[in-house]
């Protein structure tokens, strides 16, 4: 097996969709999900009992669905809420339309946004994503009709509503080192991707396509000369805590000659495991060594030293 | 011996000269809007702003930040002023900070914490909406966290639904890194400062454009900008002295984008093409003729002294992209997304370095008094990577789903090494000194495959319950050859995989996961080799306010062979509790406990023993707020958070704060004075030590 050839079939796969796609002269209109729930109503009809949200409505971002040429539907609710028709003339029966609120899976809630939202380009295989998989509805998040502020239709600030089920974030990013986080200073979607499933552990990447943390730790992307192999075997997590740690500079370790020594101590007659070179002869009893890069300061990688000493 | 690094003055300058730019275009663009708004809806009732300005989020727990960064709340969709065609909506805060200065140990707090006194601009934005389609733009959102701390971000997103979506973010972060004491070396003469340190700007600016001509065609371009520059200390080591240097830190990436989104009514196609740029301008120098950290310098009968030492390095990556990613829907039940992307870096440096002063050198068995080193290095990085997401529903119940990914990357590279030596010397007796020249040549080639496969049948059970199982297969190979050491390994790990979802509606949801791994071999001594892994999780509520929530999470890791024999425990609990009755009061708690532990065998190199390198941490994280309206808008907040760690490096961290909204005669208004406390306690000694009082006055307008 070569992963060279196994990457070009990927791309020859990729060529046989578009081919089939474009052969196929899919080159309609829009998706269905807004027009093909419409039943003849109009927000007016829907206006005789929702008032404040109708009123409201007209700046909402959704809103465009009735407003914009490339859209035009006729009543934007039912683009969400489904037909209405039977819900109003069973004089607001609740169990005759789709309220968000009921007894329903996730798959059928989230449907109704992934019909036109699954083009976004930030939504990437949402169904296969760990939050589908976990049951989450896009709603849990994601506030239509009450958005707060400077957000995209959120509830709330989106790490708010992140750390709300992950609590032991929030721990992480309350310890001595962290990511700024609470601060204000970042997102947790500046890392990561909550409507992908396309990438391991929801987690961008930058736009190489290497790990996320390169998109601001553009120092340490490389390529180098001299590589540190670590960063591509393990990844950045093989040495930091990325959300928070008690140790300087996010290390998982206390004392960094212990994270080093953990990969570098392969046994003279060992050959079970790569990256690991003979130790040196340090003496880790003298405080000189006892911090690898006070003398090893690349040790991401460098293109001036082969032992990252420049 | 004391040393300090203080912020960089250039970078401070230009720094308030960007925020300063900021501060008047928000002026501009916020203020002003706001003031002729008063004119157009004067005597208009908010009564939601009270609301919106108290910045009493429910669900927020940043702890000891919320008190001076009120997140802002949830208005009804009908709050705010109108102005033309836009509602507009607005914050600003600004306040002036005290510190009770440091306690204890200051390099550690600004490592930490970094918060002094001074003018800030807290928590502020000005938003306007319209009709979407209406006007230059129906959304314009600005927002300015955290001006004049070392943390400040501005975020733009200006779009007319229809036309255009323009997001602008520029991030100022100042990472002052000191090292802990345990790796301090001078520790023992007294000294708390450590010798390597750097005291670094990082500033990130992204800008994305995307265009609307139509849905179905939407063209984008992008550009994004991330520096680290900042002065700081390192060391050269010669022959077992050591000198301090003094680094200027200078690195620069731009990165240029360009592409174009097709949205056909079963495929969606997006292609790509990226350029990036980075520069290394980083420059090391002597400060005067530094003093090593030997006493009595004399190796093999010579005096080793730096008199003085220039390095200048001149690095430059290229770095071109090609991505695309399809998403493909040929019928209403099968789903596929493709993304690949290839690139081609390439490097090109140089480095040159004059040292001065009496050395030894053991390689070429000669001393010497001066040298000068010339590095020009190459390399080429061909990477491509590709990922593949199928997802196929047979049948209303079952969905398969299938993920497979991909990537190569390469690296090979040459450097030469030209040292001119001076005054040089052979060890083996005496001669006349002479000038040597030594040249060293190095090739490098490094290449990491990995292909991952993941697949996955789901069983919708109706009801909200539905289960998972699926198999994971991940191959990786390793090819490491130099000019003095050669590697070249791969395995193959196959990971199980089991779970389960219970979501009968939105007020409860339980969730349960569990893999299996097995690998037949390691490649890094500290891989997950076997493996199992657990997680459940489950959510409470919304009932009357009252939700719940918690989290178990556990991993146990072992590698039996007989020179690594690694184990390691991940284990975590956290729960949660909100509660938010009404407008007046909201209350939340969460708890966290971590345990880690990690034992394997390493070796000893000064003497090639084996022995036990262990690592413990078991903390909790404990937070919690209560946010209450006491009368007429006036509201106070309590919250603390804090971590206790015990085990290897046990430490203390406390951050309890409290912050007071009292509106001034209207609701628009309020004055918001907060504290702050942080106390940090390293149980192993005292030296990092150090606790912080910090009072911040704030005024802030809202509408």
């Amino acid at each position: 097996m070569t992963l060279n050839r196994g990457s070009k079939s990927l791309v020859l796969s990729f060529v046989a969709v578009l081919a089939i796609a474009v052969l196929a002269g899919n080159l309609k209109g829009l998706p269905a999900g807004a027009q093909a729930q419409q039943s003849g109503t109009t927000m007016q009809d829907c206006a005789a009992c929702h008032e404040e949200l109708v009123k409201a409505f007209n700046i909402n971002t959704h809103d465009i669905l009735e407003k914009s040429p490339s859209y035009k539907v006729a009543n934007p609710c039912e683009s969400c809420h489904g037909p209405g028709k039977a819900h109003i003339e069973g004089g607001g029966d609740k169990t005759k339309i789709i309220t968000f609120k009921g007894k329903s899976t996730a798959g059928t809630y989230n449907q109704q946004c992934l019909a036109c939202h699954k083009k976004d380009h930030e939504v990437t295989g949402f169904n296969a994503s760990t939050h589908a998989k976990q049951g989450l509805f896009c709603a849990d998040c994601h506030s239509i009709h009450k958005p707060a502020p400077m957000t995209r239709s959120l509830k709330d600030r989106a790490s708010n509503l992140c750390m709300s089920c992950h609590t032991l974030q929030r721990a992480q990013f309350s310890k001595p080192f962290h990511h700024r986080v609470k601060e204000n200073a970042m997102e947790c979607t500046d890392c990561h991707q909550p409507h992908s499933g396309i990438d391991a552990k929801q987690v961008s990447k930058s736009f190489s396509g290497q790990e996320v943390c390169f998109k601001c730790h553009s120092e340490k992307q490389g390529p180098f000369v001299f590589e540190h192999p670590a960063i591509n075997l393990r990844g950045c997590q093989g040495c930091h805590e990325p959300h928070g740690s008690n140790n300087p500079k996010l290390l998982n370790r206390t004392a960094m000659t212990s994270l080093c020594l953990e990969c570098h101590s392969r046994s003279l007659i060992s050959t079970t495991v790569i990256a690991s070179q003979p130790p040196s002869f340090h003496n880790l009893n003298s405080p000189t060594y006892q911090n690898c890069t006070t003398c090893h300061v690349m040790i991401h990688g460098s293109n001036f030293d082969r032992l990252f000493l420049k | 011996m004391k040393m300090n690094v203080r912020p960089h003055k250039r970078a401070s300058a230009s720094r308030i000269q960007v925020w300063m730019v900021i501060l008047a275009l928000v002026l501009i663009l916020g203020a002003v809007p706001a003031l002729l708004a008063q004119s157009t809806s004067s005597g208009e009732g908010n009564p939601g702003t009270a609301g919106v300005s108290a910045g009493q989020n429910p669900n927020s727990a940043d702890g000891a930040q919320a008190a001076q960064t009120a997140a802002p709340a949830k208005p009804a969709a009908t709050d705010g002023s109108s102005l033309g065609p836009y509602t507009f909506h607005s914050q600003f805060e600004v306040g002036y900070r005290f510190s009770s200065g440091v306690n204890g140990n200051d390099q550690m707090y600004r490592s930490q914490v970094n918060l002094y006194e001074g003018a800030r601009l807290f928590n502020s934005y000005v938003s306007l909406r319209s009709t979407p389609g209406v006007g230059l733009f129906d959304r314009f959102d600005l927002s300015l966290n955290n001006l004049g701390d070392p943390y400040g971000t501005a975020r733009l997103n200006v779009s007319r639904s229809d036309l255009y979506d323009l997001r602008v973010s520029y991030r100022d972060m100042n990472y002052y890194n000191f090292i802990s004491t345990l790796d301090n070396q001078l520790l023992g003469q007294g000294n708390t400062f450590s010798q390597h340190n750097l005291n670094t700007d990082y500033r990130n600016t992204d800008i994305e454009l995307r265009l609307f001509p139509t849905h179905k065609i939407v063209p984008f371009v992008g550009y994004s900008r991330s520096t680290s520059t900042g002065p700081g200390f390192t060391t050269v080591e010669s022959t077992g002295n050591e000198f301090l240097l003094q680094t200027q830190w200078r690195y620069a990436a731009d990165e240029y984008r360009l592409g174009v989104q097709f949205n056909l009514s079963t495929l969606n196609l997006t292609v790509e093409e990226g350029y990036r740029f980075l520069k290394n301008d980083t420059m090391v120098t002597s400060a005067g003729q530094p003093q090593g950290n030997e006493n009595n310098p004399i190796y093999l009968g010579t005096p080793i002294t730096l008199t003085s030492l220039n390095q200048g390095y001149h690095g430059r990556v290229t770095l071109p992209t090609s991505r695309i990613l399809a998403k493909f829907t040929p019928f209403q039940n099968l789903r596929m997304i493709a993304r690949y992307s290839y690139t081609m870096a390439d490097v090109d440096s140089d480095m040159g370095e004059i040292r001065t002063g009496s050395f030894v050198d053991l390689s070429n068995f000669l001393t010497y008094s001066a040298a000068a080193d010339g590095f020009n290095g190459r390399a080429k990085s061909p990477n491509h990577n590709g990922a593949f997401l199928i997802e196929y529903q047979p049948f209303s119940r079952i969905k398969f789903t299938d993920n497979v990914d991909v990537l190569d990357y390469h690296v090979s590279g040459a450097g030469l090494l030209s040292t001119l030596y001076l005054n040089a010397t052979s060890l083996f007796g005496p001669g006349p000194s002479s000038s040597k020249t030594v040249t060293d040549m190095l090739n490098t080639q490094f290449a990491y495959s990995q292909v991952r496969n993941q697949g996955e049948a789901e069983f919708d059970f109706g009801h909200g319950l539905a289960f998972r199982v699926g198999h994971r297969y991940t191959y990786v190979k390793v090819d490491s050859n130099d000019s003095e050491d050669q590697n070249s390994v791969d395995a193959a790990v196959n990971t199980r995989i089991v779970g389960m979802v219970y979501r009968p509606g939105p007020w409860l949801r339980v969730g349960f996961d569990y893999e299996n791994n097995s690998s037949n071999r390691a490649i890094t001594r500290t891989d997950l080799f076997n493996y199992d892994s657990l997680n459940v999780d489950w959510r409470i509520g919304s009932w009357k306010g009252l939700s719940v929530s918690g989290r178990f999470t556990a991993r146990q890791n072992s590698n039996p062979a007989n020179d690594i024999s690694y184990n390691a425990r991940d284990h975590n609990y956290s729960g949660s509790l909100n509660y938010d009755p009404n407008e007046r009061i909201s209350f939340s708690l969460d708890y966290s406990l971590a345990d880690l532990f990690s034992d394997m065998l390493i070796v000893i190199p000064q003497n090639l023993t084996t022995s036990s390198s262990i690592f413990n941490e078991r903390y909790s994280g404990i937070g919690g707020r209560l946010a209450l309206t006491v009368f007429r808008g006036n509201k106070v907040e309590f919250g603390y958070r804090g971590i206790v760690n015990r085990g290897t490096y046990p430490i203390d961290y406390h951050q309890p704060y409290a912050s007071f909204w009292i509106p001034l005669g209207s609701t628009k208004l309020a004055f918001k004075p907060s504290w702050q406390y942080y106390r940090y306690i390293q149980k192993l000694g005292t030296l990092e030590n150090y606790q912080t009082n910090l009072v911040t006055l704030s005024l802030v307008y809202s509408r």
